[in-house]
């Protein structure tokens, strides 16, 4: 069984503050993976390494059975060239809390920017990819709006529709819907549930536990740099074995 | 709240036009405008007599206005201003990007020529141009070409050298404050989807530092305009060189120089309009507070292009 992302005994320090202490998961091709965990657990840094946004300081990853960011020369592992990491990255999208949609350019501009120049699209079959992608989020009516004229909501939208038209293996989540006024969660949490069914490997880290328990195959609990807690949601979260696992759970449950 | 206020009645109008006047609200009046306005036009009036009034020979100042020598060098003035600028802009993209590069190598290059070229005045660098051949008679790559200095390093080309690479640092410092002000969450957007540094510089944070850098350029370009009069110093005939010499033969100080006011007031006025739409085109989400000489000039600029039609 070879995993679509494979996450093998990661650390990674930010000076002396140990953020990662060895972290190892799995994540199958088209399973949705949860990770949940207090406030400065490590979980960013954890996902920010998948794409090599951040440098482990030891571990592997893999995704789709390629190392990530090194490489092996005689046995030791060496960073790749930027031109090499460029190229995994168009492998696995990343949704960020903050959107991060390029102000300057319209939503099917935002989409386009990638395809035309990695995929070597011309301006017409970009455009035509871009507003596929918006349908894909319910916003093809959107397609010359800039952000600033969007809610929350539909700006991480357009976000998930941006990282899809590169056709990623994997999806990355960073809280999602952590930045959303209340009533805007719901549409963000449903295209996410759409795309997960349409068979989308993913990785989400989130607080929304009712989407972990009706999405997620797998929960992973983290807790300073540590999975404290995996398995299935009808597990972790319904009845954790672990004391931590059990007071953030019913934290966050209330 | 107090019971005495009595609350405003709640109405739907369709129109402002239907809502009673006891009901408007105003806007506050301004009256020490009015006096300081006033204020101002007398003094200047003041001024625009007494140089009227003044020994000044004004038919001269008409008469050289268009004489050939005062164009040609106003052209030479633009041509240095424009061109030194342009290396400027190239130059200091260029450093800015190495300055904020993760190579330490790199970023102490683009450190150095900030600290050298910002650190001295821009009238030693053009002597120092222009005497090159002091310390190096010929320039060339050995076995590949040999020239003399003085026949390379003619007052035009130090004066471009001087200038532009002089501005190139100022604008280092410039541009590499516009992509600061862009937020590193772009760029990561921009990595995460697998663009390169470059594209994503390019595409994505530039633009984005525009607004930012637009108007200090703006404000080196009409500075350029000015410093460049002082090329004249290593004899490159730009139009205060010019005037000089005019008024050297016929003695109407003054009046030359006036002129020459006249024509640097016109290429800086037709800069700041320039960097005005540049500035809009940019910032078009921004709504800016304006001058009231900004919104006569571009009501009246709107009018002449009605007309036009
Ligand atoms: N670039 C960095 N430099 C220094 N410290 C960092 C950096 N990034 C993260 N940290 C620190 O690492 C720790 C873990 O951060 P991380 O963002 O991974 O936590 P998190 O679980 O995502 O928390 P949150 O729920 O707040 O997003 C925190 O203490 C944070 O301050
Ligand atoms: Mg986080």
């Amino acid at each position: 069984m070879s995993a679509m992302v494979r996450i093998e005994n990661v650390h990674k320090s930010f000076g002396g503050l140990r953020v990662l202490r060895g972290v190892s998961a799995s994540c199958e091709r088209s399973e949705v993976v949860c990770l949940i965990g207090r406030s400065g657990s490590g979980k960013s840094t954890l996902l920010r390494c998948v794409n090599h946004l951040e440098k482990p300081d030891a571990g592997r990853i893999t995704v789709d059975g390629e190392l990530i960011g090194y490489e092996d020369r005689g046995g030791r592992l060496v960073e790749r060239r930027e031109r090499d990491i460029e190229r995994q990255r168009r492998d696995v999208g990343m949704v960020f809390q903050r959107f991060n949609l390029f102000p300057h350019l319209t939503a099917a501009e935002n989409i386009a920017l990638a395809p035309r120049r990695l995929r070597g699209l011309g301006k017409a079959e970009a455009r035509e990819l871009a507003v596929g992608a918006l349908e894909r989020v319910g916003l093809a009516d959107k397609r010359d709006s800039y952000a600033r004229h969007l809610s929350g909501g539909q700006q991480q939208r357009v976000a998930i529709a941006r990282a899809l038209a590169m056709e990623p293996k994997v999806l990355l989540f960073d809280e999602p819907t952590s930045a959303l006024d209340p009533e805007l969660v719901g549409e963000v949490l449903g295209v996410m549930r759409a795309v997960a069914e349409q068979g989308m490997t993913m990785l989400v880290v989130t607080h929304e536990l009712r989407f972990a328990r009706e999405v997620a195959s797998q929960v992973l609990f983290m807790e300073d740099g540590v999975i404290v807690e995996a398995g299935p949601p009808g597990e972790v979260l319904a009845r954790p074995r672990h004391e931590r696992t059990r007071a953030f759970v019913s934290s966050v449950f209330r | 709240m107090g019971s005495s206020t009595s609350s405003a009645p709640v109405v739907h109008l369709d129109s402002p036009a239907e809502i009673p006047p006891e009901d408007r609200l105003h806007a506050r009046s301004h009256p020490m405008r009015w006096v300081t306005g006033a204020l101002v036009l007398v003094v200047l009036g003041f001024l625009v007599l007494s140089f009227a009034r003044g020994q000044i020979d004004w038919g001269v100042v008409r008469g050289f206005l268009t004489a050939q020598k005062i164009l040609s060098g106003f052209a030479q003035t633009i041509l240095i201003s424009v061109l030194a600028m342009l290396i400027g802009i190239a130059l200091g993209t260029c450093f800015a990007v190495m300055r904020l590069s993760a190579n330490p190598v790199v970023s102490t290059i683009a450190w150095l020529y900030v600290w050298l070229f910002r650190g001295t005045p821009v009238l030693l660098q053009l002597m120092m141009w222009f005497n090159l051949s002091l310390i190096f008679p010929t320039l060339g790559v050995p076995g590949l070409f040999q020239a003399q200095t003085i026949n390379v390093v003619t007052p035009f080309v130090a004066a471009l050298l001087g200038l532009g690479i002089n501005e190139g640092a100022y604008l280092t410092e410039v541009i590499r404050g516009g992509i600061l002000s862009v937020d590193a969450g772009q760029t990561e957007a921009a990595s995460a989807l697998g663009l390169s540094r470059r594209t994503a510089l390019a595409k994505v944070v530039l633009p984005q530092a525009m607004p930012a850098i637009i108007p200090p350029i703006g404000n080196e370009a009409i500075g350029m305009l000015k410093t460049s009069s002082l090329a004249a110093t290593i004899s490159y005939t730009e139009i205060l060189t010019n005037a000089q010499q005019i008024y050297y033969v016929n003695g109407k100080v003054m009046e030359l120089l006036i002129v020459a006011a006249f024509w640097y007031l016109v290429a800086t006025s037709v800069t700041s309009v320039g960097q005005y739409y540049l500035e809009r085109r940019f910032h078009r989400s921004a709504v800016r507070r304006r001058s009231a000489a900004d919104q006569i000039v571009t009501a009246a600029l709107a009018r002449l292009r009605r007309a036009a039609r």
